[in-house]
């Protein structure tokens, strides 16, 4: 990458993007010794139908100022000290309408630049390419000045790592914690913060050059950073049986007991799931590598359950990747084999204590309590029963401020209850248990049928219920008195609360 | 008094149904699923903790 005269034209210089030549101009500016992030952030603009870059030559950028303090400004060879950042459009600008954009201008977010060719990606947030917006879930709103004009872009938070302050590690916890700070309000980190506060002391060698955070340091890191975060080790994965009617927990190849549980443990999906219905994004060690999920889809299969894959943001392959097989997980584009997955780090608000498993699996036991008791004077309850009987009654299950929750009922759920609901006191965040309808969803249809809400305060040994329903009837938790039940209502199913597509 | 005259105004009565009040969700199960279920509460947690304690010295980067 060549730096001589990097702070011009000044203010900014304009691209137009029509040709394949373009492209490959734009792409071989700033191109860097792994140059797929770069790469993918274009194709991904590319595909938004970007048709215009404009390029800020000297952006001073919070997160690469901090990386310039912490290691570039200590460094023999000089580095300019300010970043470029690269805004994508829809409409084909000129550089007069630069100062004065059109409504119809397209902004499709923004790819921030360091000055080096050993990690040049900084700081992004792009939309996600056509096709795959519904299955991001992870995404946040990120207010952008383009040259006094207000914008905004929703997307997923995406950096690459510099190779010498921060590895793999570093970035994928930049992710989850800039997303955090749009997401949650948390103060802003910035990225050299993900080196200069990791605890030695729990890692190995020399802080700097970094060879990357063992997953002690990781812990303890996002825990200075207001995001502590749950670890689930992929060989030891919850070995209960969660929910009595559910399949049962899968076991290794036959023949082969000691195959790596990666390889075979389908319960990872569901776990995954249940962070990401939440729009919390899910953090992967996979061998010695680290990169974070941000979304799901679910995909019918013939005569089988569904199959989930998932999209995952890689620092050293780029934003919005296809996750196809987490079992057998290879890049679709290069073919590259990632090592089984290991563990999964899940930052998390400070005060979700309460963790999803015992909720989902209280939740359900609850919801068919409620049923079973009120079978006689109730019939409606009856449908819940008989989707269980019927292998149709899926969980969904997933995190969110009651404010939210209680601000989009408006999604087909009986009136009463969503005055019930409104009109009660919960946490600041609930954990939402959905019993959903199989066959409706597999049509598209709306296919909640009742939900067990949890205090995300409370115990794991004794969670809190918060409220209950089942077609026909529900109960809710009052902080004073008995829980007021029974809340008559419809039974008519109603459209999933979660992030995204159930 | 005047508190529940207040309490009126913003939630309505709700009917019982004969025989059936709920003052515990754990109500709904009989004793022996209670039991159960507690006890697969526990052991969730349990197994939780102990992962946990097993995250090591993993190095990712």
């Amino acid at each position: 990458m060549d730096t001589t005269r990097w702070e011009e034209p000044e203010p900014a210089e304009l691209r137009l993007l029509v040709t394949d030549a373009d492209w490959a101009s734009l792409a071989a500016r700033y191109r860097g010794r792994n140059p797929r992030p770069l790469d993918r952030c274009l194709e991904v603009v590319r595909a938004g139908g970007a048709t215009t870059v404009v390029i800020e030559t000297r952006y001073i950028d919070l997160d690469y100022r901090s990386e310039y303090s912490a290691l570039y400004a200590r460094t023999f060879q000089s580095v300019p000290d300010s970043a470029h950042r690269l805004h994508f459009f829809r409409a084909p600008l000129t550089a007069d309408q630069l100062w004065r954009l059109p409504d119809d201008h397209g902004y499709l977010g923004y790819v921030i630049i360091r000055p080096s060719e050993l990690g040049p990606v900084g700081r992004t947030v792009l939309q996600p390419p056509p096709g795959m917006a519904d299955a991001v879930r992870t995404q946040v709103r990120d207010p952008v000045n383009f040259f006094g004009q207000n914008l905004t872009v929703e997307g997923v938070p995406f950096i690459q790592q510099d190779t010498q302050l921060g590895r793999c590690a570093h970035a994928a916890a930049w992710m989850c914690h800039y997303a955090g700070h749009r997401r949650h309000g948390l103060a802003r980190r910035p990225m050299a913060d993900f080196s200069l506060f990791a605890n030695p002391g729990l890692g190995y060698g020399r802080p700097l050059p970094s060879q990357g955070l063992t997953v002690q340091q990781l812990l303890e890191l996002l825990r200075t950073c207001d995001l502590p975060a749950s670890f689930y080790n992929v060989r030891q994965l919850p070995a209960s049986q969660l929910v009595p009617w559910a399949d049962p927990p899968p076991q290794p190849p036959s023949g082969q007991p000691d195959a790596h549980p990666g390889l075979w443990d389908t319960r990872l999906l569901g776990i995954c799931c249940r962070y990401l219905n939440s729009g919390l994004p899910v953090l992967v060690g996979s061998g010695d590598h680290a990169f974070v999920l941000c979304g799901y889809r679910r995909e019918r299969r013939e005569g089988k359950r569904d199959w989930i894959t998932f999209i995952r943001h890689d620092d050293q392959r780029g934003p919005y990747l296809r996750v196809g097989n987490v079992l057998d997980d290879a890049d679709q584009d290069t073919g590259y084999r990632y090592s089984p997955w290991q563990c999964l780090i899940v930052p998390l608000p400070a005060k979700l204590w309460l963790p999803p498993e015992p909720a989902e699996f209280f939740g359900a036991i609850l919801m068919r309590g409620l049923a079973q008791t009120l079978r006689g004077q109730i019939p409606e309850a009856e449908l819940l029963l008989k989707l269980i009987e019927d292998g149709r009654l899926a969980l969904r299950t997933y995190a969110l401020e009651a404010n939210a929750f209680k601000t989009g009922l408006d999604r087909g759920m009986d009136e009463q209850l969503v005055r019930e609901y409104r009109l009660a006191r919960f946490s600041h965040h609930v954990w939402v248990v959905e019993a959903v309808d199989r066959d409706q969803r597999s049509d598209g249809l709306a296919c909640v049928v009742g939900e067990a809400i949890f205090d995300v305060t409370s115990s794991e040994n004794a969670p809190n219920l918060l409220a209950l329903h089942v077609p026909g009837a529900a109960l809710v938790h009052r902080t004073t008195g008995p829980p007021r039940f029974p809340i008559r209502c419809a039974p008519d199913p109603y459209w999933s609360g979660g992030v995204g597509p159930p | 008094m005047e508190q529940s005259e207040r309490a009126k105004d913003v939630l309505p009565e709700l009917t019982e149904i004969q025989g059936l009040s709920i003052t515990d969700p754990l109500d709904l199960l009989d004793a022996e699923e209670r039991a159960a279920v507690l006890e697969e509460l526990d052991k969730l947690a349990r197994e939780r903790r102990e992962a946990e304690a097993a995250s090591g010295s993993l190095r990712l980067g």
